[in-house]
């Protein structure tokens, strides 16, 4: 019941800023931008412990936000942000983007497949990943790639609830596992 | 008057001293003895002759009495007497079941301590194998992990550029084939 709820105001949160973002008109570089402050307060304790602290008054949470984006990211994404994380959302902030990925993809009349790699992946190998993908699941796939070097080498994309594993990282794990 | 002068004389003539009886005093004497005796014997003895009956009846009662409790104990110890073996075979026959019983519960006890013991020391063994078993498991996890580490890091040190490329490239015809 809990997750349901979770998952539920997840994605209103997502469907809001997906809102916000189309009427600024400026979706992909929102979108990319989210990506990007997603993945930073994913990877750093402190960070996502910081902005999911609801004993800090909202005010400095919003000022935390600020001050980290400064100049680098787009008014849009720190008001966003912002607005998360000062309606104490901040531990969830991944989920919500991710969810976002997913609708902004969906509104696109696309599928969201999220391909993690040791290195980033050329446009050229995006273009052909993405082709591949459509015609494997029959659906328009627009790609996000995420440099993960944790992978070590290959890719893993996510599309939907399907995973395909390619990654360096899983077959030295597997190798593990066999000895 | 008289009578003092003869006493008198009497003792003058050194016979000694000695009461001389007037007749009538005899005479009157023995009257009041028959008559008294005479009473008693008119009046008295048949009270006295009739206590005795009552009491001879009644002591011959009281030894009817006692003769039939004699009797009746005697016929009682007569009874029990001739019970006494039975007694006797009921003692042995409980003292035979408690010594069977005795001897079950012995019988039960040991057996019982004797399966303790073996489930104590099957227990142990089987304790002792666990432990062997994990030991051995968590080693070969430790080696395996180990080996997975070392293997990553001779991968991470020959991956280059070329060589992360190729592994996407791999991918994405792996993605290729599926559809």
């Amino acid at each position: 019941m809990n997750t349901a709820m979770n998952k539920e105001r997840i994605d209103g949160y997502a469907q809001a800023l997906l809102a916000v973002a189309r009427a600024e008109g400026d979706l992909d570089t929102v979108r990319s931008q989210l990506g990007d402050v997603a993945r930073a307060v994913e990877g750093s304790d402190e960070l996502r412990s910081v902005l999911s602290n609801n004993l800090l008054p909202a005010a400095t949470r919003a000022q935390i936000v600020d001050d980290l984006l400064g100049g680098k990211a787009a008014n849009t994404v720190k008001a966003l942000v912002g607005l998360v994380v000062s309606t104490g959302r901040g531990g969830d902030l991944s989920e919500i983007v991710e969810s976002f990925a997913s609708a902004a993809a969906a509104s696109a009349g696309k599928q969201l497949a999220v391909v993690r790699s040791a290195v980033a992946l050329s446009h050229e190998q995006k273009s052909r990943l993405a082709s591949a993908l459509s015609a494997s699941t029959g659906t328009p796939v627009e790609l996000e790639n995420i440099v993960d070097p944790e992978v070590i080498g290959g890719a893993i994309t996510t599309i939907g609830d399907t995973v395909i594993d390619g990654s360096l990282r899983t077959r030295l794990n597997q190798m593990r596992d066999a000895l | 008057m008289n009578t003092v002068a003869t006493t008198v004389s009497l003792i003058a003539a050194g016979n000694g001293y000695q009461i001389a009886h007037d007749v009538r005093e005899v005479v009157w004497g023995s009257i009041a003895f028959f008559v008294v005796f005479g009473l008693v014997m008119w009046k008295g003895w048949p009270a006295i002759t009739q206590a005795a009956a009552r009491r001879t009846a009644r002591i011959e009662t009281e030894l009817a009495e006692a003769r039939s409790r004699r009797e009746a104990a005697e016929a009682a110890l007569s009874a029990s007497t001739s019970e006494l073996p039975d007694l006797s075979a009921e003692a042995e026959r409980i003292r035979g079941e408690a010594a069977t019983t005795a001897a079950r519960l012995k019988a039960d006890l040991i057996a019982k301590a004797e399966a303790e013991a073996d489930g104590v020391r099957e227990r142990g063994k089987s304790d002792v194998a666990n432990r062997k078993r994990q030991a051995r498991a968590d080693l070969h996890a430790e080696i395996a992990e180990a080996t997975r580490r070392a293997a990553e890091d001779m991968v991470r040190a020959d991956l280059d550029g070329a060589a992360q490329s190729d592994l996407i490239e791999s991918y994405i015809n792996q993605v290729s084939r599926m559809s």
